[in-house]
């Protein structure tokens, strides 16, 4: 034993390949950005991290990669995977990563709470909060609720937001019975009848339809039982804003041309993902795409450009963040939010 | 995992000329004094430990939402709306039974495995299969077939925290001094008296090793569970807790699950006191 610790044994060769695959690729990918044309422009190394896994409201980034609309403006984009908005949040106010993805709602809460944080544009402008459930439960306002037990997977804004949303409806918010669900679970549990409905986002929906059956889905999206607030959207930490602030631009701009080619060819920017990303469902991704559509490219998306931030629906969305609970900070709308790096472009 | 059992039970048997019985109150209290005395430096280290991520929580700025100071942590005990009594109560029942069913599982399984060695050929490589699959990665499937709650938190929480029991039992059972069980074949002593009263005392140290183990277990298994499905309990809470941000109750939560797991293994430390004082270990003689 202690000749062993005195000596070490040499490493395994196996790791010297490694090594060597390491250094080949290294020297291959260095040649390779010799050889574009756009090397004479820079590329600045820029961390996008994504509020979940790689569902298919992500996909216009990777259409975007793909027809190099990222390298076109100086970005060399590196995709993080999330594991929900409230880590996103984090690791941008820690600069683990230059530009996040979070619901709004836990990003005003973390900005309440001393984040640094600031949004610079939206991917809903209509939130996609919403409840699955079997049609057979019959439920067809939020009032059908009470006295059901719903599934909450902690990841988005659902668990923040239900409060202010119950009040909305006369419902006392503790005649309904939430229990904490991995998200991973969240279909399975409402598939084996232990819970009635699942919060969950709308642009899942084909995702339940795929567990449930195809016409034994049943949902209600909260925007259609007033809750018109932001939901998922861009935000970088303020420093950026101060030392950067041409990068946000560059990169709303090259997100945004990949929108727009992703509004007319869906497909094209599911499979430019599904080929980035491996282990991907791609038809089950293609079915979100309308209802992403839906609350992504609105008639303000339209006028303003994809990804304007309204003052007044930021003001709303800040109202019912906090109705239940008092932020620890109040929060001025002008400070959560700027419209300085939008891109303008239309869908 | 069985080491400590050994060098243990090693200076136990051979003590004829040991100190009479005293009362049981008064050993408590003996034994209490050299305790204080052996733990107050770990007590110190603690503390210390405390009072510096106090300081520095407070001298760096940390945002209370990234890491909470303690004193921020204890504060969040004060929230009414986190309902702390019923959520410690949850997990208090998941952990207790699971510890319980484990502790009576694990000892007849050891029991099964000790019987013949037919048994412990077939069953043991099944346990030892089943202890190797992540329990994490079966909590879910368990949700599905047992619902959630106090009831399915058990069967999870036994899962991860019976093996223990079962291996420690078995080695205790099987360690019997060679010698002992001729002596008593030579009296003709069925195999039921030989496990009553050669076998089973002989495994009470190691059995306590595997309750100890039980115990820090049984509180893993049970917040796993909590983690998957729940509707109430401090895992739970500490779920809730990372959604809205709300960083301090997750410590506060994470002060009341190791005051749970600290509070179950000393209780297991006391009774193995009053059980198996190593002094006079055949209690009723």
């Amino acid at each position: 034993m202690k000749a062993l610790l005195r000596k070490p044994l040499p490493r395994p060769t196996r790791r010297g390949f490694g090594r060597l695959a390491t250094a080949l690729l290294t020297v291959a990918a260095a040649a390779g950005i010799g050889l574009a044309p756009a090397a004479a422009q820079a590329q600045e190394k820029v961390r996008l991290q994504l509020n979940w896994f790689h569902l298919a409201d992500h996909s216009p980034i990777y259409l975007a990669l793909k027809r190099g609309y990222y390298k076109e403006e100086g970005i060399d984009l590196t995709v993080i995977r999330g594991s929900g908005s409230a880590d996103s949040a984090k690791k941008i106010d820690l600069g683990q990563a230059e530009i996040g993805i979070s619901d709004a709602p836990t990003v005003l809460t973390a900005i309440s709470k001393g984040a640094n944080l600031k949004m610079v544009a939206v991917v809903y402008d209509k939130a996609g909060n919403n409840i699955f459930f079997r049609k057979s439960a019959n439920i067809q306002s939020p009032k059908d609720l009470v006295g059901k037990r719903i599934a909450v997977p902690p990841a988005d804004s659902h668990r923040v937001l239900w409060p202010a949303f119950a009040a909305m409806h006369g419902i006392d918010p503790a005649s309904v019975r939430l229990v904490n669900v991995k998200p991973e679970g969240k279909q399975a549990i409402v598939a084996a009848n232990e819970v009635d409905a699942s919060f969950d986002l709308y642009t899942s929906y084909a995702i339940w339809e795929k567990v449930l059956g195809k016409g034994e889905v049943g949902n209600l999206l909260w925007a259609d039982f007033g809750l018109p607030i932001y939901g998922h959207t861009y935000f970088v930490n303020n420093d950026l804003v101060q030392k950067n602030p041409k990068v946000i631009e560059r990169f709303l701009r090259a997100t945004h041309r990949g929108w727009k080619d992703a509004k007319a060819e869906p497909a094209a920017s599911i499979d430019a993902m599904v080929e980035q990303v491996p282990g991907l469902d791609r038809n089950t991704l293609l079915g979100t795409m309308p209802q992403i559509f839906d609350l992504c490219v609105t008639e303000r998306s339209a006028k303003h450009g994809l990804g304007w931030i309204e003052p007044e629906l930021m003001q709303k969305t800040i109202d019912i963040t906090f109705a239940n609970a008092k932020p620890d900070k109040e929060l001025k709308v002008a400070d959560t939010f700027t419209n300085d790096f939008s891109s303008k472009i239309k869908p | 995992m069985t080491d400590p059992a050994v060098d243990r039970s090693a200076p136990v048997p051979a003590d004829a000329d040991a100190p009479p019985a005293q009362g049981l109150l008064s050993r408590i209290i003996a034994g209490t004094v050299p305790a204080i005395v052996h733990y107050t430096p770990s007590v110190i280290v603690m503390i210390g430990l405390l009072v510096a991520w106090q300081l520095l929580v407070v001298a760096l700025d940390v945002k209370e939402y990234i890491l909470p100071s303690p004193l921020a942590a204890i504060a969040a005990f004060s929230d009414g709306n986190l309902q702390w009594g019923r959520n410690f109560l949850a997990t208090l029942y998941a952990v207790l039974g699971a510890f319980v069913l484990s502790a009576i599982l694990g000892v007849l399984l050891a029991i099964v495995i000790v019987w013949n060695d037919m048994l412990l050929r077939t069953v043991m490589p099944v346990l030892v299969l089943f202890n190797t699959l992540p329990k994490i990665a079966l909590a879910p499937l368990f949700v599905i077939w047992l619902g959630y709650g106090i009831w399915p938190n058990i069967v999870i929480g036994t899962t991860i925290a019976f093996f223990p029991m079962v291996v420690n039992t078995a080695v205790g059972l099987a360690s019997t001094d060679p010698e002992m069980l001729e002596l008593v074949r030579t009296l003709k002593a069925s195999r039921w008296q030989v496990l009553k009263k050669i076998r089973f005392p002989n495994a009470l140290p190691y059995i306590f090793v595997g309750l100890k183990l039980n115990a820090t277990m049984s509180v893993i298994g049970a917040l796993v569970g909590e983690f998957v499905a729940s509707e109430w309990g401090l895992g739970s809470l500490i779920i809730t807790g990372g959604v809205t941000m709300e960083t301090a109750s997750i410590f506060a939560s994470l002060i009341l699950i190791s005051v749970l797991g600290l509070a179950l293994y000393g209780v297991v430390v006391a009774i193995e006191r009053i059980v198996v004082p190593w002094a006079n270990r055949e209690e009723p003689g």
